[in-house]
């Protein structure tokens, strides 16, 4: 800062005090370290801009200097906390920051949005919060999609679509339903966790459905025509003769729809029931039935 | 500090301070406390003077450099935070995503 102040504003020697003004408000527009958030060096030559124009700037303080009454360096500033020194480091302090510089970047539902919306707790045009809920759907919703009201704890009620092959834990995003923005920020979320009731026949895996079949003896060794339930109606379903309990039997397509388009399967597994009380008839051809005692189903237990 | 003490520390009236609050240049803290100003409020005050008076920009301009003033800041700390998140991933991620970014330049 000791070197000449006009040739640190880039002005001659003779320059009227409009001149100087305004080449330093040049500079300084172009320097200032608040505009110049992540360049260091705009910090010194902005203050030895800034020092220059405080001499230069001021008439006597100029004639003085021109008289050589003071150096270069006769009117350096105090040092100066600058507003991005803070700004760098918010802390909890948030007031200021807005990240809604991003909000074009990438997908919603991005794993990375959350990361790049939430935080900006500018409280001038903040996000509102997002509202969590927790609700309790029947299989058959879960599985086939349904539309489903939810009241919130003020009054409101919300239109739910759940879509086919919801699972259980998922959670379902109503964009703009949350709590409202301030000061014309988008409003938050409302986030519904989906819990989904257990069924008495069917059970899931992924996306395919699995149900136990009971079949009465006379099913399981003749075979047959039966009425099987699935998740979208009864079907008929040809069992072959001779079926035992744990053989395995697939419903193509029949499983719950996926979420790039087509279907699982429903496995049905049969399991043969006894009569349920003993039948007199039945023991005695059990009795007479010399194959039967060459069975053995555990032979691969050896001994 | 309160709005007397701000407003003496900058050297500037209290209908001054008023004007920027309501256009948001500096927003207090609520709080219980007579303390509604903080050290960085300051720091932002010299930034809004030095614009004002030095640099010659009306209101209206102030309005916008402000806002993109805080702007950038909430984009840095974003992208600090994603550089040292990356950081911290083993080397081949970090190695992975400078690669990527070298295609970018």
């Amino acid at each position: 800062m000791a070197n000449d102040p006009y040739e640190t504003l880039g002005v001659a020697k003779n320059a009227t005090q409009k001149e100087i003004q305004s080449h330093y408000r040049k500079l300084a527009k172009k320097l200032h370290p608040d505009l110049n958030p992540g360049d260091k060096s705009a910090e010194d030559r902005f203050k030895a801009v800034s020092a220059a124009y405080a001499l230069l700037g001021d008439e006597e303080k100029r004639s003085r200097f021109d008289k050589g009454e003071i150096d270069g360096s006769g009117a350096e500033q105090a040092p100066r906390n600058y507003y991005r020194d803070y700004a760098a480091s918010p802390g909890d302090d948030t007031r200021y920051q807005s990240t809604s510089g991003f909000s074009d970047f990438g997908e919603a539902d991005d794993i990375l949005s959350s990361f790049f919306s939430r935080q900006g707790r500018n409280q001038t045009r903040a996000r509102g919060r997002d509202l969590h809920f927790s609700m309790e759907v029947d299989f058959l919703e879960a599985v086939n999609g349904a539309k489903k009201q939810i009241t919130l704890p003020d009054g409101t009620t919300l239109d739910l679509q759940i879509p086919p092959g919801t699972r259980e834990g998922q959670t379902l995003r109503l964009r703009g339903k949350g709590e409202p923005g301030f000061a014309g920020g988008p409003a938050g979320d409302a986030l519904i966790e989906i819990h989904v009731r257990s069924h008495p026949i069917f059970t899931r895996d992924d996306d395919d459905i699995r149900i136990e079949m009971p079949v009465s003896l006379r099913e399981a060794i003749l075979g047959g025509k039966l009425i099987v339930p699935t998740i979208s109606g009864n079907v008929t379903l040809a069992l072959p003769a001779n079926s035992s309990t744990g053989k395995t039997l697939r419903l193509k397509g029949k499983g719950v729809a996926k979420r790039g388009g087509g279907s699982g399967d429903q496995y049905i597994t049969v399991k043969v029931m006894l009569p349920e009380t003993p039948d007199a008839n039945l023991t005695a051809f059990a009795t007479s039935w010399s194959a039967g005692e060459a069975q053995n189903p555990r032979r691969t237990w050896g001994g | 500090m309160n709005h007397l003490e701000f407003c003496e520390h900058l050297s500037i009236s209290s209908s001054t301070l008023t004007i920027w609050v309501e256009r948001q240049w500096i927003i207090p803290e609520i709080n219980e406390e007579d303390d509604a100003f903080h050290d960085a409020d300051l720091a932002r005050g010299l930034l809004i003077l030095d614009l004002a008076e030095s640099m010659g920009v009306n209101h209206d301009g102030i309005d916008v450099i402000m806002a993109l003033v805080d702007q950038v800041h909430g984009l840095r700390a974003k992208l600090q935070a994603l550089t040292d998140a990356i950081r911290e991933q083993d080397d081949d991620i970090a190695q992975r995503v400078a690669k990527k970014l070298e295609g970018m330049r």
